[in-house]
């Protein structure tokens, strides 16, 4: 292991997330503690209604902390602009572009703004990492076509392509291989993979996909009984965190498989 | 967003024609002028009738320059409130905007009697016309933003936009109801809309708010861009969203509340104009698409106007009639033709 891999891109400390209403605090997850290194893939699993968007809204900067600290390249996430922090985060959301009749070049190209004048006008730079962002997501042949055109599994590709244009060492996806077959699944993920390993990114995403999750990433964050565990896969199957992800007696993990099997 | 060139050719050829425009546009008129005296006319020159030079430069100069900036404001503030609503329905009309302006502009002049004497016709000044017509849509965008904050669904805010024409509709049914017949009279006719009878110091009151709002929208067109996205995605590219949000709704009501207080109530330039750009022009890059809507925004309302006065006529129509009769059909016919707009 060399100094780059320990380089820390984000990390939380003692942080609470929820929601406020009115004045008062409603927590989901409190004193949440883990770091994240450099070129690192990291799973956030969970099941439904546990907090892992409330955690991804938190992390991007989309939603106030509750208490805590977020340090994102050793700066606090508080002390970012808007514009900085589009620099060092970008993220893939699960909601598809509101203007279906964008061309994916287009798309791809927003990309771009946070590094652009105030016109958003292109250096030669800036159209290379579009092309580069192109390649690495095999999305070159669809660049004239339009959004509302495109397979699901395509505008998965084409939005991780707009989040490599942003070019930044932290990448946040929500549910990247929802809505996917299987093959478009283990796509994404080995593509997610080659960013962290070829590109040095860290990408953090989340899934429901747990075996698939429990194969592919380094490092796992996983959600049960509103506590947050941070290990690699290896290390949360052989403490049994796994199996607290669902209730008892509903589905269960068979360690020695690496599946989930449902009780009868 | 690259590929800006390719579009560019659109740009400058949209320029010439909405120039030829402006050329047919002062050439027509219940009165026949012989087209080289109007080019004189236009620029000093000898003129061998001095009344022909006084309805050219105080008539149809005013008129076809009041054209140019009604049509290239609304399509302007109809292309920014289509991204920021993110609905490919919303204009200033739908959204209520124009009733806003209306019921402001009639709560001056409807409400000017109640005052009577110099206070009166203080209110009755092409400034307050502006400010009344200005605060009055500035209102309702607030109000419409209100709504979309605490409601999602982008339906909602078309529906709120109609009932805002309804309580137009119905409070200046109560104030004519008190106030006399001259003042109703006026409102009516700016309710109809009007390019003429605009004084050279109005059409630069006019100019001044419409260039202003073209350009706060120019310096805007990166964050729209983003906003194509979503807001989510937006704000993760680095807009602030909340600053974005209230430069638009200022700027669209400097547009379209100045806008409607000189011509009044103008349909379907606001909704219209946009689409019939971005099938002229096929991207969604607010770089390009700004230039090219406010070019065809002019050019439809330079052609409007042709069509209002009925050349070699002495009837002039109500502009407001006019563009409801030809930008309700291209609506139409945008829809059956791609079944959904798209924006």
């Amino acid at each position: 292991m060399n100094s780059e891999i320990q380089h820390t891109v984000i990390s939380a400390n003692g942080l609470s997330i929820g929601y406020f209403r009115r004045k008062e605090q409603l927590p989901v997850i409190e004193g949440i503690n883990f770091s994240l290194r450099q070129g690192t893939l990291v799973s956030l699993v969970g099941a439904n209604g546990v907090g892992k968007s409330t955690l991804l809204r938190t992390l991007s900067g989309m939603q106030k902390q509750l208490d805590g600290n977020i340090s994102i390249e050793g700066k606090s996430l508080k002390d970012y602009t808007p514009n900085e922090l589009a620099t060092v985060l970008s993220v893939v959301l699960t909601e598809a572009p509101v203007s279906k009749n964008l061309t994916v070049t287009e798309f791809i190209s927003l990309g771009r703004q946070p590094h652009t004048n105030w016109m958003g006008n292109f250096t030669s730079h800036d159209k290379q990492v579009v092309m580069q962002a192109m390649e690495q997501t095999e999305t070159t042949e669809l660049k004239d076509r339009r959004c509302f055109e495109l397979s699901d599994g395509q505008m998965q590709r084409v939005s991780i392509a707009r989040a490599l244009a942003q070019d930044t060492p932290l990448v946040i996806l929500d549910e990247p291989t929802t809505h996917l077959d299987l093959y478009h699944r283990a796509y994404v993920l080995k593509l997610l993979r080659k960013l962290t390993k070829d590109h040095r990114k860290t990408v953090l995403y989340s899934t429901h996909e747990i075996d698939l999750a429990l194969q592919m990433s380094d490092e796992m964050l996983l959600i049960a009984d509103s506590q947050l565990y941070h290990d690699t896969p290896k290390q949360l199957i052989s403490e049994g965190k796994v199996n607290l992800l669902f209730p008892e007696n509903t589905v269960s993990f068979d360690p020695e498989s690496g599946r989930f099997t449902i009780e009868n | 967003m690259e590929g800006k060139t390719s579009f560019r050719k659109w740009i400058i050829l949209l320029f010439i024609l909405g120039i030829t425009f402006f050329l047919v546009n002062i050439s027509l008129g219940s009165v026949a002028i012989p087209f080289p005296e109007i080019i004189s006319s236009l620029f000093g020159g000898e003129v061998s009738k001095e009344s022909w030079r006084f309805i050219i430069t105080d008539y149809r100069l005013p008129k076809a320059i009041t054209a140019v900036m009604v049509g290239s404001g609304l399509a302007v503030s109809g292309l920014l409130m289509q991204t920021l609503f993110r609905n490919p329905l919303a204009g200033p009309f739908v959204l209520g905007l124009s009733s806003g302006a209306s019921l402001g502009v009639a709560f001056l002049i409807l409400g000017a009697g109640a005052f009577g004497g110099w206070v009166g016709n203080l209110l009755l000044s092409e400034w307050s016309l502006v400010i009344a017509s200005a605060v009055g849509s500035f209102l309702v965008l607030l109000a419409v933003v209100a709504v979309t904050l605490r409601i999602k669904d982008t339906m909602a805010i078309l529906i709120i936009g109609l009932m805002f024409g309804s309580v137009t509709a119905a409070v200046v049914a109560v104030l004519s109801y008190f106030s006399n017949a001259e003042q109703l009279q006026q409102y009516v006719f700016w309710s109809f809309g009007s390019l003429g009878n605009m004084s050279w110091y109005g059409v630069l009151i006019l100019s001044m708010c419409t260039i202003l709002g073209i350009l706060i929208s120019f310096v805007l067109s990166k964050s729209l861009n983003a906003l194509l996205l979503g807001e989510n995605y937006a704000r993760s590219m680095g807009v602030r969203i909340k600053r974005t949000t209230l430069t638009i709704i200022i700027t669209t009501s400097i547009l379209a509340g100045g806008i409607t207080a000189f011509a009044g109530p103008i349909a379907f330039i606001g909704l219209a104009i946009p689409h019939i750009t971005r099938q002229i022009i096929p991207t969604s890059d607010h770089r390009i698409l700004i230039p090219a809507t406010l070019l065809t925004g002019a050019i439809v309302m330079l052609g409007c106007d042709i069509l209002a006065q009925i050349p070699f006529s002495e009837y002039t129509l109500p502009i407001n009639a006019i563009t409801s009769l030809v930008g309700a059909p291209v609506v139409i016919w945008l829809l059956v033709r791609k079944r959904k707009l798209m924006f």
